[in-house]
């Protein structure tokens, strides 16, 4: 099936600074896609491109196997939730969600339905004769969505949809937004800074810097494969180290530790082709702060030279550090600050002139651990991702 | 061509054939009046101690005026700004009335007050027993000065409160715990906050009474007279139309050259203010000495404003033998068989008409160029801005005397018409409808037009269905302001009708340069009905004024 939407190679620049380079997506029919960024790396601008309302400097937008670079945006039949919501202020709520239907000549009954329907969806159905100043923050988010659902566009796109909202009320309404765009079997762009709401909602995510797209692929996998340096710090993922691969390990387990266990999952094709290479897919990697063995999921990513190393916390081991001398796949670190939040302890050491920091589950009552003393915290292999030389 | 462009056309077709043709042609009445270059008109008009005496005069009056309005003006600024009282509302809208009346009915209403039969004089002579009208303020520049600065009381009060209430109070208690009195304190930190509102209230006072014509013609007699007086005569009576047009040009400089002051004036004090919600800054009556400052201001206001008006009224009533509803009546025959007379009916169904056609022009005409001035962005945007607002710098004479020598030949002769009398009062009154407009279409966010464009409205559909619905309170104030101006113009209708075209204020006009005892009854009675249809203007106003559309 060809995919709904297409944007290929999107360049655009406001007086020679470039906003959008070389931007390419696809999105099938029924997909909901993140694009998540920080502020300025032109996720806005980018479903301005594709509504219509900017027009690329050079690229293609296709909806529905049709070129609509040239379409006005009233005809592309693509909808947008505003950051800033941008509902009518000469309009009640019901008007508000009418303004779409009216224009596509849909008669009054068939038009009052519609807003009836859209409105009981968003969870505001005696809201229809209220003036838009009278609504709360979430009322007035719940109207601008229903507003861009009732004329039943192609695509929807909701730029930073619950952005303005305080925390609570944004956690509530980001759930029911999902629970709509799925009963609506809407394709959807959901562009937002917040990776958390990204990750909740979306079946891909594209990740964006600089009017550039970093890495594109569901949400587990961006976060547990970070492209590069820049996609792990920005998805707060900061125990980055840079170090060295070594050249190919003879087969066999190492002598030196215990042997690390290898990712249960099936090797896929490309494994299976750099085994021969790479010995059993492992790969030793050096660092200031001790020596890692790691499972290597694709070869070209194991060839000797520099890489930098992201140290995942999931199923981190943390005891005192009796015995001070490093081993394989463990940091021996000095505990700089601890902070308790809910189940985990976030605790933050040093080791090597590096701070890392890594979220564990608190020691045994009784048994606290104080600032300034060594623990030995032991990785799990597989969650320790190399990415390619992250200087940057 | 996009529609929103073509649209255009016309807008600028009008302006085009009504403001600046004429204006082309008023510099060649006074640079070639036959054809060759001359700078004969100029250099009489400068040169002549009769022209320049005018020129000084007018000057002198305004700024007069001006300093008159400000000390009447600024107490009660400072009091609606201040203080919260019952009954603020009211006496903030009644203090409106003086300016939607026509000059003429202010002009009358002063004579009805102060002239040698006035209310006053004859309370005065009756008490004491005098047998000559104590005071003789008609004809003298008093009588001028007291007419502008009633005239232009609101201004001041209405700008000058807009910004007072929104200064934050506690800068000035500030000042009191550092140390300040309270002259100390007016003089450093209230009056250098409200000094952006004090000048430009005081610009207008400034350019009206600069630009004054009625007041000054009906009360100054023929001892006084404006540049617009002069140019009125010069045009009307004398028909010396070169040397009109030499003096439009040279009032036209003067009054660019003090808004251009202005513009520079304001953009220096300008300063950034902590503006406060008014709520904040307003404060209860308390105590014996607030509530008789307040009492005396409003009583001195109410006794100043309200005596002129409640004067025309009785003498409209007060015939040789009591009261009576002689004049009234008059109004409607010809009992004196004049060959000018126009009837109340006639003359009430002209000025509604013309009001009527003058909305029905200026409320697109300003909406279409606010539209289009509002599209301008950067470097240009103040340069479009002054272009579209430059009628309103052109003084009401002027523009009807350009209309005048302007139209005046082939298909476009309209001198005989009334059509030539609505074109006048358009560009007076198109300024602040697009003025009115502009404000709010400048206010609306563009993701509005996105949000629409996104739900399927084409650009037309957008300005169909979300800007015009916007706007259209605007335009309802706008559509007010141009019913009042062209109820209440006097100088663009006396210069431009035809006797059979006059409006009421013509009317009034005529009747007081009629001979016989019966003309002031009339002029009183028929001023009372205009002042009544301009209560009228004056109550819509009222009605739909609204914040974000400014206080003028």
């Amino acid at each position: 099936m060809p995919p709904l939407l297409e944007v290929r190679n999107a360049q655009l620049s406001y007086d020679d600074a470039p906003v959008l380079r070389d931007v390419s997506l696809e999105l099938a029919e029924g997909e909901i896609f993140a694009v998540i960024g920080p502020s300025g790396c032109g996720k806005t601008s980018l479903l301005r491109v594709i509504a219509g309302l900017e027009q690329a400097q050079s690229g293609e937008v296709w909806l529905d196997g049709a070129r609509i670079d040239a379409t006005p945006t009233h005809r592309r039949g693509i909808g947008l939730m505003f950051q800033e919501l941008a509902l009518f202020p000469h309009l009640d709520v019901a008007a508000n969600v009418d303004f779409g239907l009216r224009l596509q000549g849909l008669d009054a009954t068939a038009r009052a339905e519609r807003v009836t329907e859209m409105l009981q969806l968003v969870g505001l159905p005696e809201h229809g004769a209220r003036k838009v100043h009278e609504l709360s923050g979430g009322e007035r988010q719940r109207v601008a969505l229903a507003r861009s659902l009732a004329p039943r566009p192609r695509l929807l796109m909701l730029d930073e949809p619950v952005g303005a909202l305080d925390r609570a009320l944004r956690e509530d309404l980001l759930a029911e937004l999902g629970a709509i765009l799925r009963s609506q079997s809407l394709t959807a762009i959901y562009v937002t800074h917040d990776q958390e709401e990204a990750f909740a909602l979306a079946d891909r995510v594209m990740v964006m810097q600089a009017g550039e797209v970093r890495q594109v692929g569901p949400p587990l996998e961006i976060y547990r494969a970070p492209a590069d340096a820049w996609v792990a710090r920005f998805l707060g993922r900061t125990n980055l180290i840079p170090g060295q691969v070594h050249p190919p390990l003879p087969s066999g387990p190492p002598s030196a530790s215990p042997p690390p266990r290898v990712p249960s999952s099936p090797p896929s094709p490309s494994q299976r082709d750099g085994e021969g290479v790479r010995g059993r897919g492992r790969v030793r990697v050096h660092t200031p702060i001790g020596d890692f063995i790691l499972p290597t999921p694709l070869p070209t990513d194991a060839a000797p030279g520099p890489i930098t190393l992201l140290l995942g916390d999931e199923r981190a081991h943390i005891e005192r550090a009796a015995d001070p001398s490093p081993a394989l796949n463990t940091i021996v670190a000095e505990i700089v600050a601890q902070s308790f939040h809910g189940r985990l302890l976030r605790l933050s050491v040093r080791t090597g002139g590096h701070d890392l920091s890594f979220a564990v589950d608190p020691p045994p009552p009784g048994d606290a651990w104080g600032v300034g003393e060594s623990v030995r915290i032991t990785l799990d292999p597989a969650a320790i991702i190399m990415i390619p030389d992250g200087s940057s | 061509m996009r529609p929103s462009r073509l649209i255009l056309i016309p807008a600028l077709g009008f302006l085009a054939l009504f403001f600046v043709y004429p204006l082309i042609e008023i510099f060649r009445q006074s640079l070639a009046p036959n054809g060759d270059f001359s700078l004969a008109p100029f250099e009489t008009v400068l040169g002549d101690s009769f022209f320049l005496g005018r020129l000084w005069f007018t000057a002198w009056q305004a700024l007069a005026s001006t300093a008159l309005t400000l000390a009447l003006g600024l107490p009660s600024a400072y009091v609606f700004a201040r203080y919260e009282f019952r009954g603020k509302t009211t006496i903030r809208a009644l203090t409106t009335i003086p300016f939607v009346l026509p000059v003429v009915v202010v002009a009358i209403a002063f004579t009805a007050l102060l002239g040698p039969t006035g209310v006053l004089n004859e309370a005065l002579q009756s008490i004491f027993g005098l047998s000559q009208p104590p005071i003789r303020v008609l004809n003298t520049i008093t009588v001028i000065l007291l007419a502008h600065a009633f005239y232009n009381y609101t201004i001041v009060v209405r700008t000058v409160s807009a910004l007072w209430a929104n200064i934050d109070p506690r800068t000035e208690e500030a000042a009191r715990v550092l140390g300040g009195g309270a002259v100390a304190v007016f003089w450093r930190v209230t009056l250098p906050q409200i000094a952006p509102a004090v000048l430009s209230a005081a610009l207008l006072v400034f350019m009206f009474s600069f630009t004054s014509f009625g007041v000054v013609l009906i009360l100054g007699g023929p001892e006084f007279a404006t540049l617009e007086a002069t140019i009125y005569n010069l045009t009307a009576r004398l028909l010396r139309l070169p040397l009109a047009a030499a003096l439009a040009i040279v009032q036209i400089v003067f009054t660019l050259a003090v808004m251009w002051t202005y513009a520079r004036l304001q953009a220096r004090t300008a300063t950034p203010l902590s503006l406060q919600p008014q709520s904040a800054a307003t404060r209860r009556i308390r105590g014996r000495r607030q509530r008789l400052l307040i009492g005396l201001n409003f009583g001195l206001v109410f006794l100043w404003l309200g005596a002129p008006l409640l004067a025309l009224v009785e003498r409209s009533f007060r015939g040789a033998e009591g009261y009576t509803f002689a004049f009234y009546k008059a109004l409607e025959n010809n009992a004196q068989e004049q060959f000018f007379f126009v009837s109340l009916s006639e003359a009430l169904r002209n000025s509604l008409w013309f009001a009527a056609v003058t909305v029905l022009i200026a409320v697109p005409l300003g909406t279409v160029l606010a539209f289009a001035v509002a599209r301008v962005r950067g470097r240009w945007r103040p340069i479009a801005d002054a272009l579209a607002m430059l009628p309103l710098g052109v003084s009401v004479i002027t523009l009807a005397f350009g209309i005048l020598i302007a139209l005046d030949s082939g298909p476009l002769d309209l001198r005989a018409s009334w059509v030539i009398i609505v074109v006048a009062h358009t560009l007076i009154a198109y300024p602040f409808v697009m003025r009115s407009v502009l404000s709010v279409v400048r206010g609306i966010d563009e993701r509005l037009h996105e949000a629409a464009a996104t739900l399927g409205a084409s650009p037309t559909q957008t300005v169909r269905r979300v800007d015009l619905p916007i706007v259209s309170r605007a335009m309802l104030v706008g559509a007010t302001f141009a019913f009042a101006i062209s109820i209440g113009d006097f100088g663009a209708a006396l210069l431009l009708s035809r006797p059979e075209f006059s409006t009421m204020n013509v009317a009034i006009f005529r009747y007081l340069s009629l001979p016989g005892g019966e003309r002031l009854g009339a002029a009183l009675a028929m001023s009372v009905v205009l002042m009544l249809v301009s209560g009228i203007g004056f109550l819509l106003i009222e009605r739909f004024r609204y914040r974000d559309v400014g206080e003028f």
